[in-house]
């Protein structure tokens, strides 16, 4: 009995850890700044309206703004206006957290960029989208969390399989 | 007289014109009508889930047109909204600022975790204000900190002019070996009035503040402060607070400010006669305040040493009248956030006007001049014509 227990709570852990996916928050706007000319930049800039820091970090396009769990913005579509919801299936809350907003760098707000087009809130996987550094442009990617996650899916799924075997073998 | 009054219409009506700022002003005058409203409710009934999201959404050039960008903060279910903001998109001028304002405020000034509250355990700048002129009135704020973590709270940037926070709840927990601060300040001008910050300590941890006045002028006007290391640090800025609460604090005051009428458990009379120390300590200053264990910082009853220690009117035309609970404040005014029972709650609409009409005031003002001489010209003018008749 007790060894029962034991394989349905590997198999259950090894299911759960599958499961892991967050939501991304993705500006899908064109931001005030990006209509300036060169001359009206200038122009603000002169009278002190903007500085050239906050030019260069403002928001762009696909930048992934924030990082929610799976699920939260699910009955919430209506707001967020100029904004899309992508919901990457493989990869976990923790591993998303990186590819947000962090306010201990500044300078680098705004770190990543999406260019993957995907559908408000579709679901898509780790390796269907694109992550760039926002600041040089140098492909990022899920590299490591996905070396993570397939890690992790590969030994969920040994797990799972073994003690699914182990399971059927006691059984007979 | 005649050629007088024409010329004075004359001159009243091109100074609009002349003064470029001033004919914003004018159009500006129609207020309400040119104050974009976004409603910000983390259950997903308003505009946007958060704050953050309604800046980068809504962030725009308000100088172009004398706009007012207002975020309405609600929680309809209960959802706290905890991510990171920084404020620092919108082109913002002394006629056309972001207003922060929570609608679901508690109304008796206590904490209430079911009503909006911008709850954060990042550590950094988890809300950075950096454009000039933002005011932030009735916002719940929590900073929690942990492990080795850092946090400042509301940072108020030395790019900003004017920044205003009233009714606000600033609160603090947990512990850490880094820092916790309700807010830093570095703008040209920040002001605090009827705000309560509570629970920036940790030990004996040197880096907790309450509030932390870094550079420019920061003035504070009917505020409480409990159960900070420190209260009120003043580090290079020109520091005021008048009418201010602050106890069971390790250092009420840190550092060289200018206080008056402000009550204490350490003794600063010496600075200031007007300043008084409490003695209504026993039992948890249950004589003082209702409930300090319970966060509820309002006035005991009218035998409370804070009911009319104050002085009326401290932050003049930008202060409200009005408590944090929007209880009118009546002569001679009590120390700390809350009016004591002597002040009678007003109308619901008066604290809303008056709130609006001192906001605005000093921007009427000048344009209200050349107004009233033209009014007088076209009056004077025209009965002189039909003298001349």
């Amino acid at each position: 009995m007790r060894k029962r227990w034991i394989i349905v709570a590997g198999m259950l852990l090894g299911v759960l850890s599958i499961a892991s996916s967050a939501e991304l928050v993705v500006y899908d706007s064109d931001y005030w700044m990006d209509a300036l000319t060169t001359e009206q930049l200038a122009e603000y800039i002169a009278k002190g309206k903007i500085d050239q820091q906050t030019y260069d970090r403002r928001p762009r396009r696909g930048d992934i703004v924030d990082v929610k769990p799976d699920g939260f913005f699910k009955d919430k579509l209506k707001c967020n206006k100029g904004f899309r919801i992508v919901r990457v299936t493989d990869l976990s809350l923790g591993d998303a957290a990186g590819l947000s907003v962090s306010s201990t760098v500044m300078d680098t707000r705004f770190r990543f960029r999406c260019d993957t087009a995907t559908a408000n809130y579709e679901a898509v996987t780790t390796s269907e989208v694109l992550i760039y550094d926002k600041n040089s442009d140098d492909y990022v990617s899920f590299a490591e969390p996905k070396e993570h996650h397939e890690t992790m899916l590969l030994a969920s799924v040994l797990v799972t399989s073994g003690l699914g075997v182990g399971l059927w073998r006691w059984r007979r | 007289m005649k050629r007088l009054l024409t010329a004075i219409l004359f001159v009243g009506l091109l100074l609009p014109a002349l003064m470029p700022e001033m004919t914003a002003l004018r159009i500006g005058t129609a207020i309400y009508a040119a104050t974009l409203t976004y409603v910000i409710d983390p259950d997903g009934t308003g505009d946007y889930t958060s704050l953050v999201l309604a800046e980068i959404g809504t962030a725009q050039d308000l100088t172009s047109g004398p706009n007012i960008l207002r975020w309405e903060c609600k929680s309809s279910s209960g959802g706290d909204d905890t991510d990171d903001v920084e404020i620092d998109g919108t082109t913002t001028a002394a006629n056309a600022y972001i207003e922060i304002v929570g609608t679901d405020f508690p109304a008796d000034g206590v904490w209430d975790g079911s009503k909006y509250n911008l709850t954060t355990t990042d550590e950094g700048f988890p809300v950075k204000i950096a454009d000039d002129y933002v005011y932030i009135d009735k916002i719940q704020f929590q900073f929690v900190q942990t492990s080795t973590n850092t946090s400042r709270g509301l940072y108020v940037s030395s790019s900003s002019v004017d920044v205003r926070i009233s009714n606000c709840l600033i609160v603090g927990s947990g512990a850490s070996t880094g820092s916790n601060r309700g807010a830093m300040c570095y703008a040209t001008n920040t002001r605090f009035w009827n705000c309560v910050v509570y629970g920036f300590k940790s030990g004996t941890d040197d880096d907790y503040d309450g509030i932390y006045a870094g550079t420019g002028a920061v003035d504070l006007w009917n505020c409480t402060f409990n159960d900070c290391r420190k209260g009120l640090t003043r580090a290079a800025a020109t520091t005021t607070a008048t009418n201010c609460l602050i106890f069971e604090c390790d250092d009420d005051f840190s550092g060289t400010i200018t206080m008056t009428y402000c009550a204490s458990d350490d003794d600063h009379t010496g600075d200031s006669a007007t300043n008084f120390v409490i003695t209504q300590t026993d039992d948890d200053y249950a004589a003082l305040v209702t409930d300090a264990d319970g966060r509820d910082y309002s006035v005991t009853d009218a035998s409370s040493e804070l009911v009319g220690a104050g002085t009326d009117d401290p932050g003049g035309a930008y202060q409200d009248n009005t408590d944090i609970t929007e209880t009118a404040r009546s002569s001679t005014w009590d120390v700390g956030a809350f009016e004591g029972p002597s002040g009678a709650p007003p109308p619901s609409s008066i604290p809303v006007f008056l709130h609006h009409y001192k906001m605005m005031r000093s921007q009427v003002v000048p344009f209200a001049i050349p107004s009233a001489v033209i009014l007088l010209s076209v009056i004077l003018f025209g009965r002189s014509r039909r003298c001349d008749a």
